[in-house]
């Protein structure tokens, strides 16, 4: 197993996870944890070599293990920044003078994640559909994955009565950008 | 609602959204080389860049351990290899590379053990060196003729041999 390779999977995983979760571009850090993609990737990398995180084939593969940590890293950590959001900050903006106290909500910038609204699964839902607006082969593969619950190439492919080859080509065409799609109406040929 | 019930809620429903993209956008075990490089770099992330930075900080963690006095983690030398910048972008060049580095360190630490395996031995003998005596023994005679003798006897067998091939 390639260190290396397996580190740009995981950090390009954690990035498609940050779009699953509305938070846009790689700088951006998880608001009140403070933590980017790449050091969600480093801390899960950390714990490998270190053996914190120890491999078991039984357990399945490797990249399959460390992914599901990041993943649990990433939802804990926008847990706690729900609750720095909910706990923290006062509704009530500061007094003119005062230079100890944090921002009230009003005060933060636009950039400031609504973790609730995030996870809204409808919320997801509708902004999936309005993101394949225009693009209604990708669209018909969605449907029928969603709709009939559908997983395998093959399944799908018979339900459109098309070739598997064409449903991964289909999702292909833009699957690596399509989270970042739904929340940042960012189109596939977009991308350059 | 507890508190403690509050946590798994919200577990459960960041799962839904990420099992629900991943029904959409493929296991995340499908993400190869490949895709991973065309992602970062949509996200202007520059996959060899990233290695560098991951390098310094696995140089950084080594040097920790060192200092604590610990023994550097096997695998944290792999990663410090993988990672190191200028390393082959090939993984089949990367992988001989790694095969060649084992067979030397191995050839090594057996080069070093020999001294103590040669100890072992008791009253070795080496073979007598012709060519640097400037007139042969009777022991040595014998044991030459002893040797053309041989070699004149396989050279006849070889000969009939090929004889009786030749026949058949």
């Amino acid at each position: 197993m390639d260190l290396g390779e397996l580190a740009l999977r995981l950090t390009a995983f954690a990035r498609r996870t940050f779009a699953d979760f509305g938070l846009r571009g790689h700088d951006t850090a998880v608001a009140g944890v403070g933590l980017s993609i790449e050091d969600f990737a480093w801390n899960v990398l950390e714990g490998y070599v270190g053996g914190k995180l120890e491999h078991e084939a039984s357990r399945g593969d490797l990249f399959s293990l460390l992914a599901t940590a990041l993943r649990n890293d990433i939802i804990d950590s926008l847990r706690r920044a729900a609750h720095v959001h909910e706990e923290i900050r006062s509704s009530l903006p500061r007094a003119p003078d005062s230079t100890g106290d944090p921002p009230s909500l009003d005060e933060l910038p636009g950039t400031t994640i609504d973790v609730p609204a995030l996870l809204d699964e409808e919320n997801y839902r509708k902004r999936l559909w309005a993101s394949l607006a225009g693009e209604p082969e990708l669209a018909e593969v969605v449907r029928v994955i969603l709709d009939l619950n559908l997983h395998k190439p093959r399944e799908i492919a018979a339900a459109l009565g098309i070739s598997a080859t064409e449903v991964q080509n289909r999702k292909k065409s833009c699957a690596g950008d399509l989270s970042n799609r739904i929340w940042f109406k960012k189109k596939c040929h977009d991308r350059a | 609602m507890t508190e403690r019930e509050k946590p798994d809620l919200f577990a459960t429903r960041a799962n839904r959204l990420a099992l629900l993209a991943d029904r959409i956008l493929g296991d995340p075990k499908e993400i190869d080389a490949a895709e991973a490089e065309e992602l970062l770099q949509s996200a202007n992330i520059d996959p060899q860049e990233l290695k560098a930075r991951f390098h310094r900080r696995f140089d950084a963690l080594a040097k920790e351990y060192a200092a604590k006095g610990e023994r550097v983690p096997l695998l944290l030398k792999q990663a410090l290899a993988d990672f190191r910048p200028g390393v082959s972008h090939s993984r089949t060049e990367r992988e001989l590379l790694r095969e060649a580095q084992t067979a030397v360190r191995r050839l090594l630490k057996q080069a070093k053990q020999l001294p103590q395996l040669l100890a072992k031995i008791p009253n070795l003998s080496l073979a007598a060196a012709y060519r640097s005596r400037k007139e042969l023994s009777e022991l040595d005679k014998k044991l030459l003729d002893e040797v053309a003798q041989r070699l004149e006897s396989r050279k006849k067998n070889g000969k009939r041999g090929e004889r009786s091939r030749g026949g058949a």
